[in-house]
């Protein structure tokens, strides 16, 4: 398998009251490129943890986390920031558009501080809004949009940099079932037309049949892996 | 990255006016003392400036009884030994003594002159002839009127109002306490306070005979070689005047510095009072803005965290905050000022205050307005107003500085987890 993200011996520590407690303990896990894994487990279980992980956002207490071969822990939280606006899109489970700004904006956001013309950017979040399906609702501020809406805006602007992992902690938690299926449809369909490496987390395991992989976390040990 | 910044400030539109308010009451309160404090300062200089003088001596006599000729108001006589020593001194530039003197002019003993006597060698240098270095301008010099001459005696020089008002021209005669004097010239002053300002001027010497208590003057006009040896001029010249003069005298000698304090005193007390609690609210106010946008952070924290998981660096997100702090600064600032120099100007434009009777001494009765009033300007508070709106700009700054760096310092894992 061509490996595209790995952790050796993740162990990820907080101190909570002077007692430390373990958000992951010890966790070995590869991931393919043009994978598509779900990571699954109960609340508190340490899944976004892991998503953090792997997108940069957060640094392992113990072990080392590798992208393309990288090591992402020796890296400096600037290098990070870089390597998260060049290599990782990621989507939340609470969409977190900045509500000031409209749906087109908000997909620029990542292309703001790295000095990109705003014609050129603005044309570019267009690109990928349209393929969203949300074009017609640029001008919109996110209090104007449905939360299926506002999720694929969040989705459109986790693509804007053409991504080569996408981390989703679970993008349908705050949704309905039925857009919840059509949020996962979308992410699917992105999945297989670009190849992006895509990691999902969600607390339903009925979500499972369409991963090609499912990472089982309890207590932020991984107990079980299924192909 | 500015357009981010505006979108978040218009967004939290309670909170940013909240802030550029404090910002614009300090800036206001700021700018308007100071500004006063300037306008105060120029009104001060201004009769000084005038008569090219740094200091003015004079002495001052319980009270004054009647007589056809009279020390003006309450003034006593230095004597002229006093001036040549004090010329003598090597910090003094210059100086000159004039006599003022309330004179009856007519049938009626309350038509009084004010009759001041110069010293004519001087008056083109230093004294109340004197407008902004220059003397003051001679409206008949065209059909021969002239300064007051060395040798001049029995002849006078006129202020423009008073020659009006009693149709008086060049060779006319004007009667000071029962003596004739012929008028050689006119002179008209730009309107303003001007100290000893007569309306008749003769030679001192005539001054002297008409009072008749020998030779003394009642004021001296004194110019220091130097901006810094003023300060020594000012203990000498106490030195001096007192040992030539009787005990139990009170000794006066008046300043741009110390003029305002008889004037308006409380003003002056209170412009450093008020110059305390400007400061004191900008601290305060300063202490706010601080508090007021670490809290805003933590407002933002899902906000600032999603920024940072798109990949803005800590320094892209600082910048963010500074920026938006910054500008509100900037607003605050320009509105501040502008209140703040807006209000200055008011004051100033509906405030009138006079010279001290001293420096001054028209009869209660006088006929001719008296040049008295201070002339307020907010000439040279353009520094001021710029200090003002920078200490505005650098609240934001500093306030945003602490959101910057508490943004800068936040895990983004961490930041996002908070809802
Ligand atoms: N910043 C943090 N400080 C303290 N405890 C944390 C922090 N982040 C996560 N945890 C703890 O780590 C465990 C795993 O959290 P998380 O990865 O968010 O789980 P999940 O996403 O599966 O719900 C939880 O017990 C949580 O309370
Ligand atoms: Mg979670």
């Amino acid at each position: 398998m061509d490996i595209h993200a790995e952790l050796n011996q993740v162990t990820r520590t907080y101190i909570k009251h002077g007692v430390p407690l373990h958000a992951l303990h010890g966790v070995d896990l590869s991931i393919g490129r043009g994978d598509w894994v779900l990571v699954v487990g109960d609340s508190g279980s340490g899944k976004s943890t892991l998503l953090n992980l792997l997108g940069g956002l957060d640094r392992p207490t113990e072990g080392e986390v590798r992208f393309d071969g990288i090591n992402l822990t020796s890296l400096t939280s600037d290098d990070l920031a870089r390597f998260r606006y060049e290599k990782v899109g990621f989507v939340f489970q609470s969409f977190s558009l900045i509500s000031s700004l409209t749906a087109l904006e908000n997909v620029t956001i990542p292309l703001v501080p790295y000095k990109m013309d705003r014609v050129a950017m603005e044309e570019k979040a267009g690109a990928v809004l349209e393929q969203m399906g949300m074009i017609d609702r640029a001008t919109h501020l996110p209090g104007e949009l449905s939360g299926g809406e506002q999720q694929r805006v969040a989705i459109a602007r986790s693509l804007i940099n053409e991504p080569k992992l996408l981390l989703a902690d679970e993008p349908t938690g705050e949704l309905d079932s039925r857009t919840g299926e059509k949020i996962l449809d979308l992410i699917a369909s992105l999945h297989r037309d670009r190849g992006v490496t895509t990691i999902m987390t969600s607390h339903d395991p009925k979500i499972a049949e369409r991963a090609h992989t499912v990472v089982q976390l309890e207590e932020g040990r991984v107990v079980d892996v299924q192909q | 990255m500015l357009r981010f910044a505006l979108r978040e400030l218009t967004r939290r539109k309670s909170r940013s006016l909240l802030a550029i308010f404090g910002i614009v009451v300090c800036t206001a309160l700021l700018s308007s003392v100071l500004c006063l404090a300037q306008a105060m300062r120029n009104a001060a200089r201004q009769p000084f400036d005038a008569a090219n003088a740094d200091f003015v001596a004079q002495r001052e006599l319980a009270e004054c009884p009647f007589a056809l000729v009279k020390h003006a108001g309450t003034l006593g006589g230095i004597p002229t030994k006093t001036i040549a020593r004090i010329r003598s001194l090597k910090e003094v530039e210059v100086a000159a003594g004039v006599l003022e003197l309330w004179a009856v002019s007519g049938r009626d003993e309350k038509d009084r002159t004010v009759v001041t006597g110069i010293e004519p060698e001087y008056q083109k240098q230093i004294g109340p002839l004197m407008q902004s270095g220059k003397c003051c301008t001679l409206t008949d010099h065209q059909r021969g009127g002239r300064y007051l001459g060395f040798a001049d005696t029995q002849s006078c020089l006129l202020e423009k109002p008073y020659a009006d008002r009693h149709g008086l021209h060049l060779g006319d005669k004007v009667s000071l306490g029962g003596t004739h004097f012929r008028v050689v010239g006119t002179v008209q002053a730009s309107p303003g306070a001007r100290i000893a300002a007569g309306e008749v001027y003769i030679p001192l010497k005539e001054a002297q005979n008409l009072l008749g208590e020998g030779d003394v003057v009642n004021a001296v006009f004194i110019r220091a070689a130097n901006p810094e040896s003023a300060a020594t001029v000012e203990t000498r010249l106490k030195e001096l005047i007192r040992a030539d003069t009787r005990r139990g005298d009170k000794l006066v000698i008046t300043s741009d510095l110390n003029v305002m304090s008889s004037v308006a005193g409380t003003t002056i007390l209170a412009e450093s009072a008020i110059r305390w609690v400007a400061g004191a609210v900008a601290l305060v106010v300063l202490l706010l803005l601080i508090k007021f946008s670490l809290s805003s952070v933590n407002e933002r924290l899902r906000e600032i965290g999603t920024m940072k998981a798109v990949g803005w660096q800590d320094r892209h997100i600082a910048k963010l905050l500074a920026l938006e702090w910054v500008l509100m600064g900037a607003v605050g600032g320009l509105v501040g000022t502008l209140l703040g120099v807006g209000a200055a100007w008011a004051y100033t434009a509906g405030t009138r205050l006079r010279l001290p009777a001293l420096l001054n001494n028209y009869p209660a009765c006088a006929k001719t307005p008296p040049p008295v009033d201070l002339k307020f300007s907010l000439e040279g508070s353009e520094p001021l107003i710029v200090g003002a709106f920078l200490v505005a700009l650098s609240m934001g700054a500093v306030a945003g500085h602490f959101a910057a760096r508490r943004a800068a310092n936040l895990s983004p894992a961490e930041a996002l987890r908070r809802l």
